[in-house]
């Protein structure tokens, strides 16, 4: 019997499925940062808000001036209520980095956020990455190198901003898709790198928002107007 | 003396082919799918595997951006809780018993979204290895908790 000797042949079917194991990986990790970067936009999200109410609870009231929150209380108090509601919202075995907290001033006229700039009324809150490679071909690329060596995960990387103004509370969260239209629940519109999250009243300033909130807040916690729903379960 | 078959002429014959056995073992063309086709239930069932995760972590990654939205529109009072229900509703995948609440706890909206889909995905093996693969629950402050302040834009 004739013996089979090793050709280079006789190795296509380990690289075939070698590819297929990397391509299948590359697609598995891909769908965890997708996974990782949507708990951690909405954890983002609700730190941000959540870090901007207490960032209007402790104001300074000049005289004869507009209210403002007082520099040296906000960012202790800020940092804490954000850590509050990450600890909240993300599950205890997620193993993510403490995010990076800044409180500024929203710039309506450049539509971005001032990092540092007085008076305080925006909180930004930040999950890893840095910032000179979070885009470009070349990131990709190096990306799918790492992964396809094995080097490291996909770096997921995001950012939400929360504005206090004029009653309104604003969140703004980079990443999201472009939109120039009406904005309608879940969609995003896009300022430069940040855009409003899905939330119409807040985005532009739709009709009198006070009255909707102050409708809905007080079903929420007047006793006599309270809605089957809150406490209770739900299924459909 | 070995015996060689011949002609009637006298002209000697080529050997004749092994039997079949031998002759199967000794052909190596065809080795190639062969291998192939044996390796293919071990690599379906990877690509399974890879594709029921892939399915897993993106339904998982949506169910918390429905979660996130529900509960941004309760807290920041676009909403009320009937009709963030309802959005909810809207938004999540047909097929499927899903189970939603929302909470009103103290200064916090909680929203929870599961499945009660005994074998989500394509095995259920993800599901049954990770049992909040098919579960998000979130958690936001209302914004009427604190009052606002009232600083000019």
């Amino acid at each position: 019997m004739p013996k089979r000797t090793h050709t280079p042949r006789s190795s296509a079917t380990g690289l075939w499925l070698l590819c297929w194991l990397t391509l299948g990986g590359i697609a598995v990790d891909s769908s965890h940062a997708y996974r990782q970067s949507a708990m951690l936009q909405a954890t983002a999200d609700a730190a941000a808000l959540a870090g901007a109410q207490a960032l209007g609870a402790d104001v300074l009231m000049p005289f004869g001036a507009a209210p403002v929150a007082n520099p040296l209380t906000a960012e202790t108090a800020v940092t804490e209520r954000v850590r509050e509601y990450v600890a909240k919202n993300l599950p205890a075995s997620a193993a993510v980095p403490a995010p990076e907290v800044k409180l500024g001033t929203w710039s309506a006229d450049a539509e971005r956020f001032l990092p540092g700039a007085l008076p305080y009324d925006a909180v930004q809150v930040r999950f890893g990455g840095d910032r000179a490679s979070e885009s470009g071909v070349l990131r990709s690329v190096l990306v799918l190198v790492q992964e396809m060596a094995g080097f490291r995960s996909l770096h997921v990387s995001v950012e939400s901003t929360a504005s206090l103004r004029s009653e309104r509370m604003m969140a703004f969260a980079t990443g999201c898709v472009a939109d120039d239209g009406a904005l309608s629940p879940g969609e995003d519109q896009r300022y430069d790198r940040a855009c409003l999250h899905g939330e119409r009243a807040f985005a532009a300033g739709r009709p009198d928002p006070a009255l909707v909130r102050g409708d809905t807040m007080l079903s929420l916690f007047g006793a006599e107007a309270a809605e089957p729903e809150l406490g209770q379960a739900a299924s459909f | 003396m070995k015996f060689l078959p011949t002609t009637h002429q006298g002209v000697h014959l080529p050997p004749s082919p092994p039997a079949a056995p031998a002759r199967f073992l000794g052909d190596t063309r065809g080795y190639l799918s062969i291998e192939q086709v044996a390796w293919l239930p071990l690599g379906l069932c990877a690509v399974l595997a890879m594709t029921d995760a892939s399915l897993a972590y993106v339904q998982q990654a949506r169910l918390w951006e429905l979660a996130r939205d529900t509960a941004h529109q309760v807290a920041t009072g676009r909403m009320s809780a009937t009709e963030s229900m309802r959005h909810a509703k809207a938004a999540l995948p047909s097929h499927g018993h899903w189970h939603v609440s929302i909470q009103c706890l103290g200064t916090d909206v909680l929203v929870r979204i599961s499945s009660e889909d005994p074998r989500p995905g394509l095995t259920g093996l993800i599901a049954a290895l990770d049992p909040d693969t098919l579960a998000a629950e979130f958690r936001m402050r209302l914004t009427s908790a604190t009052p606002p302040i009232s600083k000019a834009p």
